[in-house]
């Protein structure tokens, strides 16, 4: 599509090369896309990592100047007090960014921008995704959107301030300027992503290599396919009201301010009729289905790498993907358990909490089938292996602190605490940032040609695994004390808060700890991908289609040496019969 | 490298990508305004005296503007898929006659929708003068925006991109189709928009 | 891109012009309609159930819906579900503007002033 020079003359001959601009910047191929999501996306949550390593020093150490960088000045700074404290407001600017990074500039494109990119359409047998040009203008708007986001941390009165989630009337009285940038980068990371999920979707449809039907197809596009439809008709009303927010923010409209409202004794001066409501049920319709993209992926990963390395069939395979869509399609109906406390009267929270409790019932089938499949296997304990493994009580952990959160009974008291930040970061952090840390060990040799190191791994496995338990599950505690979530000060000013303070300071020496266990990964990726040790096509020796191409495959020849034709399933592992103990997809009887 | 199915059809699917592709960005489509329709029962259920006055009266005078827009727009929507019946026919020169058309009347209907918008601001309305006016401006600008957007869209088949109807015709008579399918689409949003914000007052 | 004859094209043609003739008259109706000044809530249903067969002659003729394949049906059909939950739902959560839990439940009304404010 990209020229218009027919196939086979071109896969035979290379008589033009690319520039290196046209080849590796402004890339339609798959593969470059997928590196270029991954690096940007990578970058991007070491930054919100950062932003938070500053916040959990100002909660462990209320009132203490910041370490390095808070030296004694005049006046006030931007994000400082003249005594060298973290700010208030520098505290919610980075509380507010700390999550927009994470969910939209990190997680997301990791998992789908960077892993879909590069491993579906090779898990597929196809030479590209359907539209290449359009995949390149997703990553491209994807990065406005970034830039806008870090623009804004260079605005006078900074970035937004209101939480991830910038409800209104509060977002509202929050500086324009920042709410604006914030309002832009969103409407141009929705527009990525609706681009992509497009892409996705016709991709997995059409593309298929022959043979491979959908019951044929891996777990991991599986779960790229569900969420793709997710990201297609969720994030829509989100960019709506992006759009009505803006209006409000630029033209003195008032969609989200009602009439008749009084910030410290003045009347607000808005034209009126609007409902904060409204933001809250636009927003969470998208934001729901989100936290689904934000673990499908993962769930998609894990099978992958466990079904690799019990060395046996998955069990319960249709099970599996049955569960997947059925957890896509009820993501879209539990919305307002996000809004228990808005008075929304018992009928309609009788409804919402009803379709939730029936959602937790896929995600508990998935586990199950997860760990069935672990039942008489051969289970090698590599370093991908290790993060699946730790994966499946982390993310059960997490999944059964939904729970009292999405019953109204026990949400009153629960809502808004850190039970809810523990609850999601469960989820979130040692279950989806494990899983695809995971998925990085474990494709970085098809991606690459070199094997990462197996002993720095384990090291940055077991770092990880141990102090993230030592940061959230805290947090549930505190919660369940009725520490209020969002508290610049940790809860120090409350006197409920004060038996359970200080596990402020266990948190934080464990996410500083954990920052530590992030040094041997960095190195061990940026190391290896120089002097790793040289693998083959298959050095873990798994059975689905990726690793039939080439070592690292070429950019814009095609993937494979042959057009693949698929005859078995995906997890055709221990065959009777057979010499190996596994048999790919594309290999005949 | 070529992409199959790009101009046959996949046999399970009985689509060829592009066709798939837009009707999967029109699903989206569909929740944008959908959400934008939701925001106006969600807000007008929640007034006191619906409608808020001036806009409503002003509104309903504008009704025969919009209805003449309604007009434009559907005649539009025939130059369009005539567009693509031609090519079907062979006929190229009545394919870009009628694209042309299609192009002229949507920049008609831009024309009538700036005098609509003159009028409201000569008469002091605007975007922050009430719930009504919000909604007005907004759903009907990112509708206006959306035409734009195709007006782009066609100008280009019409230049630069008719090349490809020497070189690979029916590959060219599926971009017409795709752009046809969008442009429908936009005329069906209007079909509901206008009795909404115009005639419901 | 299901027939590719002319015969079936032209008659397809004709479609479009007898679509475009009655879209016009509906339009015309619509307006005429509001002329009468009906109570609101059947001039909503007359309006909505005008610009649904509208809708639908756009759709189904112009758009080819009328014989396209199962994907782009079921695709549609998932996204008219969706639609109708986002339309409608939050209006239903809304307690000050529906009143449906004062009908669900028999709760004895309490003094005047405990039931407003909220």
């Amino acid at each position: 599509m990209s020229d218009t020079e027919g196939a086979a003359a071109h896969n035979d001959h290379h008589g033009h090369e690319e520039p290196f601009w046209r080849k590796y910047i402004f890339s339609v191929d798959h593969k470059v896309i997928g590196i270029q999501y991954g690096i940007t996306s990578l970058l991007f949550l070491l930054l919100g990592f950062s932003l938070m390593l500053i916040m959990r020093w100002q909660l462990a150490y209320p009132g203490e100047p910041l370490p390095l960088f808070g030296f004694e000045g005049e006046d006030d700074g931007k994000w400082l007090t003249a005594a060298g404290v973290l700010k208030d407001s520098t505290y919610n600017m980075f509380g507010a960014m700390h999550g927009t990074i994470m969910v939209f500039l990190g997680v997301v494109p990791l998992s789908v921008g960077a892993f879909g990119n590069y491993v579906m359409p090779l898990q597929i047998g196809a030479i590209d995704m359907a539209f290449p040009r359009l995949n390149m203008a997703s990553y491209w708007v994807f990065f406005v959107g970034g830039a806008i986001m870090l623009a804004s941390f260079l605005l006078p009165e900074g970035p937004v301030q209101a939480g991830w989630t910038n409800y209104p009337p509060l977002a509202h009285s929050t500086p324009a300027a920042g709410q604006v940038f914030w309002l832009l980068g969103m409407v141009c990371l929705i527009t990525s992503s609706l681009l992509g999920s497009v892409n996705f979707i016709v991709t997995i449809f059409q593309l298929r290599a022959e043979g491979l039907s959908f019951m044929r197809l891996p777990v991991f596009v599986w779960a790229q396919l569900v969420t793709a439809f997710l990201l297609l008709l969720a994030f829509p009303p989100l960019e709506a009201a992006g759009v009505l927010m803006l209006m409000d923010r630029l033209a003195d409209t008032s969609f989200f301010m009602p009439s008749g409202l009084v910030f410290t004794g003045q009347q607000v001066d808005v034209s009126g009729g609007g409902s904060a409501i409204l933001w809250q049920h636009l927003f969470w319709f998208l934001a729901h289905p989100e936290v689904y993209v934000l673990i499908l992926p993962g769930f998609g990963i894990i099978s992958e790498v466990i079904s690799n390395n019990i060395r046996k069939p998955l069990y319960g395979y249709k099970t599996f993907v049955y569960a997947l869509v059925f957890l896509g399609f009820m993501s879209f109906i539990v919305w307002a358990h996000h809004m228990f406390m808005t008075g929304m009267g018992p009928m309609m929270s009788t409804f919402f909490q009803t379709t939730t409790m029936i959602i937790s019932v896929p995600s508990i089938v998935v586990l199950t089938v997860l760990l069935i499949s672990l039942w008489g296997g051969r289970i090698r304990f590599n370093t991908p292996m290790l993060f699946a493994l730790g994966f499946l009580p982390m993310f059960a952990i997490g999944g059964l602190t939904g729970l009292p959160l999405g019953l109204p009974a026990t949400d009153i008291h629960l809502h808004d605490t850190l039970y809810v930040i523990g609850h999601f970061h469960y989820v979130v952090a040692p279950g989806s940032l494990m899983a695809l840390m995971g998925g990085i060990y474990y494709w970085f040799p098809k991606i690459t040609g070199r094997a990462m190191s197996e002993r720095l791994g384990k090291i940055h496995f077991w770092g990880t695994f141990l102090c993230m338990n030592g940061i959230f599950m805290p947090m549930l505690i505190q919660g369940l004390a009725g520490v209020s979530r969002r508290l610049f000060d940790g809860g120090a000013s409350y006197a409920h808060a004060q038996d359970v303070l200080w596990l402020n300071k266990v948190m934080s020496h464990s996410a500083f700890l954990m920052a530590a266990f992030q040094f041997p990964f960095a190195f061990n990726l940026i190391w290896s991908v120089f002097a790793g040790k040289k693998v083959g096509a298959n050095p873990w020796k798994s059975t689905t289609l990726e690793w039939s191409a080439a070592p690292s495959p070429p950019v814009g020849h095609g993937n494979f040496e042959t057009v693949p034709v698929v005859y078995r399933g995906a997890y055709d592992y221990s065959l009777p019969g057979k010499q190996e103990d596994y048999t790919p997809q594309n290999e005949a009887d | 490298m070529d992409i199959p199915y790009t101009v046959k059809t996949r046999p399970d699917t009985g689509l060829y990508n592009g066709k798939m592709g837009i009707w999967l960005f029109l699903a989206s489509e569909v929740m944008l305004f959908g959400a934008l329709f939701s925001t106006y029962v969600f807000l007008r259920t929640n007034y006191e005296h619906w409608p808020p006055p001036r806009s409503g009266e002003a509104l309903s005078d504008s009704r025969w503007l919009a209805m003449v827009n309604t007009f434009v727009l559907i005649i539009s929507s025939v130059t369009m898929v005539m567009s693509w019946a031609s090519l079907k026919l062979g006929k190229f020169k009545d394919a870009q006659r009628h694209l042309l058309f299609t192009l002229l009347l949507a920049g008609v209907f831009m024309v009538i929708k700036t005098v609509e918008y003159s009028l409201k601001f000569s008469h002091g309305l605007e975007p922050s003068t009430d719930v009504l006016m919000a909604m007005y401006f907004t759903m009907t600008g990112l509708h206006g925006l959306h035409i734009l957007g195709g007006m782009v869209v066609i100008g280009y088949l019409m230049g630069p991109g008719k090349k490809m109807w020497e070189t690979e015709p029916e590959r060219y008579t599926n971009r017409i189709e795709v752009t046809g399918l969008y442009w429908h689409f936009v005329d069906l949003v209007w079909i509901f928009l206008f009795p909404t914000i115009y005639l419901m007052n | 891109m299901s027939e590719s004859n002319p015969e079936a094209i032209k008659k397809q043609v004709k479609a479009y012009i007898g679509v475009l003739i009655a879209l016009c008259f509906f339009t015309v109706f619509t307006v005429g309609v509001t002329y009468f000044h009906l109570p609101t809530a059947l001039a909503l249903a007359i309006g909505l159930a005008i610009a649904l067969t509208k809708g639908s002659m756009v759709g189904l003729i112009f758009m080819h819906l009328n014989h396209e394949k199962r994907f782009i049906y079921a695709s549609l059909s998932l996204t008219a579900f969706l639609f109708f939950v986002c339309l409608l739902v939050p209006v239903m959560t809304d307690k000050s503007s529906t009143r449906m839990d004062e009908h669900m439940y028999h709760t004895p009304t309490p003094a005047p002033e405990a039931s407003n404010g909220h």
